[in-house]
């Protein structure tokens, strides 16, 4: 292993100890808000789903490429190639 | 006597303390078990509950406890010598402190990793659970209105101190935004932060920002006043935004502080040998608050704090992996606090005077104390520095930089919290519109503290810092008799040693009260309107949580013993897998 190798190795393990100390009190909180705004996004969504008018629907159209990737991933993931609901693919 | 020899004394009682007296509580009366299936692994939703090395969570558990309070506590409490303020710290740390921050975390993990608070209402009864509201609703009050005037004299004495401070909190926003959006470790941008910190300490010596002609515009008594509105109308936007915009990023470059802060302590009395200048006991003037009972309020963080309750009882035991850790975490997370206080101490008898007649002038009376407190401490960390070849300006803007950065940062913390209480106070009284009404609660959570600070008091530092931290001291010592005899009941109805947590109980109760009753009686004597009730209404806490716990204690006794494992069947069967 070069000298660079090592120092790069030792600072990734460096940022590691300082994440886990320092980052870990804070954690819950970063989780808590990503699982707010998750939870925000799919009540949008249900919302719509059942036919309500989403009060934010031009605001959310950015997350919709976001939806489609995930969507596609899904599927993917499922074991299906393809999706004929237009949503992606 | 130098310094370093005293130093090394005291951190030598602590770890005889953590090797033998932490040993003989985990075994012989908390019984903390390997096999104990901690809240961590029982419910870990990857969120609140943890499970996490004990190293790493000691980490967690000392930054959120250490803060400026150990600092100004033994910087005024050096007022009656070196010896009482250390001996003080150092028994507090050993058999009081260690006991409650270890019994508390303890008593937390048995009971699903439940807040002290809500342990109050369950252990003892409902009303212990209101008594512990309103507590900390005045404990809170008191920390915000003592940390703004701890940084409002601060800012005056040091106008240096202000640019480094306020350009902190936009870089401060700046890196929370790039960690937030990027994913990326914090150790890069927080070092980049310390060093801009540090730069601009460096260009704030030469460019000093005075706000007193401002202040003399505007129609204020004194530059301080100003400070004390401007910080809170700062903390009432601050505590608005999420956690990640401003707190979380200003605290990696805060946490930095607090270890580098120490470092510069513990090498400059090294390398320097500095000489402690202060009597080992003083000789106060006549008239000026006696040992007994005031040295045991005045340091409350340092020597037994029951905000460390709140951080044990609150996030710490939901993260404790094994039962068995809690001896390290909570006895040592007192311990780091303690030798805080030891810094503090010694900051303000040999670095803050080069010789007793010096140090004499600067603690002449209690007011004096009390007020220059802080200054001391400053002045004599940047004494320190400057024997590791720093500059005494720049290492005064340093250190009056590092109390402000951690003063700000329990402001903070402190109005988030008080919103809450306020709104939960509301709930139980039936106030619906301040209850469901987070810009209402944050506003009361800001004003009323704000108030107590602004009260106009003698002297040029103000004299109200002085009484308001004696009653901070006395609301936060109620704190931990309320998490003491939360522990104490616990253990009776366990039938398990009740006397190492009965002894630090009695002791602080029977020291606050006489405190709150002497003081009482001086500020109805100064015709005091405020400070007067507010004492009498602390000092009626104190006396209902002298009955509760002596209730709940003789209602425990009475009561058949019973398993302090706290664990279902289900829970002991994945014990025993687990084992």
């Amino acid at each position: 292993m070069t000298v660079f190798a090592r120092l790069r190795r030792g600072w990734r393990s460096l940022e590691a100890a300082h994440d886990a100390v320092l980052l870990g009190r804070w954690r819950r909180d970063l989780l808590r808000t990503a699982r707010r705004q998750e939870e925000e996004l799919v009540s949008l969504l249900l919302l719509e789903a059942l036919g309500a008018q989403s009060p934010v629907s031009y605001y959310a159209l950015e997350v919709y490429p976001w939806l489609a990737t995930r969507t596609h991933e899904l599927h993917r993931a499922r074991g299906i190639d393809r999706l004929d609901s237009g949503a992606c693919c | 006597m130098p310094a370093i020899v005293v130093a090394v004394g005291v951190l030598g009682v602590f770890f005889l303390g953590y090797r033998y007296y932490s040993r003989y509580l985990a075994n012989k009366v908390y019984g903390l078990d390997p096999a104990f299936v901690t809240p961590a692994h029982q419910f870990n939703d990857g969120i609140d509950y943890v499970p996490t090395n004990k190293h790493v969570l000691f980490g967690h558990h000392f930054t959120s406890v250490a803060g400026a309070a150990p600092i100004v506590g033994p910087a005024i409490a050096a007022f009656w010598g070196w010896g009482p303020a250390l001996a003080w710290i150092v028994l507090g740390t050993v058999f009081a402190a260690g006991v409650h921050d270890l019994g508390s975390l303890v008593v937390s993990v048995r009971h699903q990793a439940r807040n002290i608070g809500s342990l109050a209402g369950d252990v003892i009864n409902k009303r212990a659970r209101v008594l512990f509201l309103l507590i900390i609703f005045f404990l809170l009050t008191l920390v915000n209105a003592v940390f703004a005037v701890v940084i409002g004299n601060l800012f005056v004495a040091n106008p240096g101190a202000v640019l480094p401070v306020l350009v902190q909190i936009p870089f401060a926003i700046a890196i929370g935004q790039y960690i937030y959006k990027t994913r990326s470790s914090a150790l890069a941008p927080s070092l980049l932060g310390v060093a801009v910190l540090y730069l601009m300490i460096w260009v704030g010596e030469q460019v000093p920002l005075d706000i007193t002609p401002l202040a003399d515009l505007l129609g204020f008594d004194q530059p301080r006043s100003l400070w004390v509105v401007l910080l809170f109308a700062y903390t009432f936007v601050a505590s608005r935004l999420p956690v990640w915009v401003l707190l979380q990023p200003r605290d990696y470059i805060n946490s930095h502080q607090l270890f580098i802060a120490l470092g510069v302590i513990v090498l400059g009395i090294t390398v320097g040998l500095d000489r402690i200048v202060a009597p080992v006991v003083n000789d106060v003037p006549e008239g000026s608050p006696s040992v007994f009972p005031f040295l045991f309020i005045t340091i409350a963080c340092g020597a037994i704090s029951g905000f460390h309750s709140l951080v044990s009882s609150g996030t710490t035991s939901k993260q404790l992996d094994k039962d068995t850790d809690a001896r390290y975490v909570g006895y040592m997370g007192s311990v780091g606090e303690g030798s805080l206080a030891l810094g503090a101490v010694l900051a303000v008898t040999a670095g803050a005077a080069a010789t007793q007649v010096e140090w004499e002038a600067l603690y002449a009376d209690f007011s004096t104390a009390s007020g220059g407190a802080v200054g001391n401490f400053v002045n004599g960390v940047a004494a320190f520095a400057n024997n590791l070849g720093v500059p005494l300006e720049l290492g005064a803007v340093f250190a009056a930089v590092v109390v402000i950065s951690f003063a700000a940062t329990t402001m903070d913390t402190g109005v988030r919290l008080q919103r809450y209480v306020v709104q939960e106070i509301a709930e139980q009284a039936g106030f619906t519109p301040l209850a469901r009404n987070l810009t209402l609660a944050s506003l009361v959570a800001v004003v009323v503290p704000m108030a107590m600070a602004l009260l106009p008091g003698g002297g040029e530092q103000g004299y109200t810092f002085g009484v308001l931290w004696q009653l901070f001291g006395t609301t936060n010592q109620l704190t931990a008799g309320l998490a003491l005899a939360v522990v104490a009941v616990w253990l009776t109805r366990g039938r398990r040693p009740t006397l190492p947590v009965l002894v630090p109980l009695v002791f602080l109760l029977t020291m606050t009260a006489w405190a709150l009753v002497v003081n009482f009686l001086s500020f109805v004597e100064a015709g005091q309107v405020v400070l007067a009730p507010l004492d009498g209404i602390i000092f009626v806490l104190a006396m209902w949580l002298v009955v509760e716990a002596a209730l709940a204690l003789v209602a425990a006794r009475r009561e058949p013993a019973v398993s302090l494992d706290g664990q279902t069947e289900d829970e002991l069967v994945a014990r025993r897998d687990r084992g």
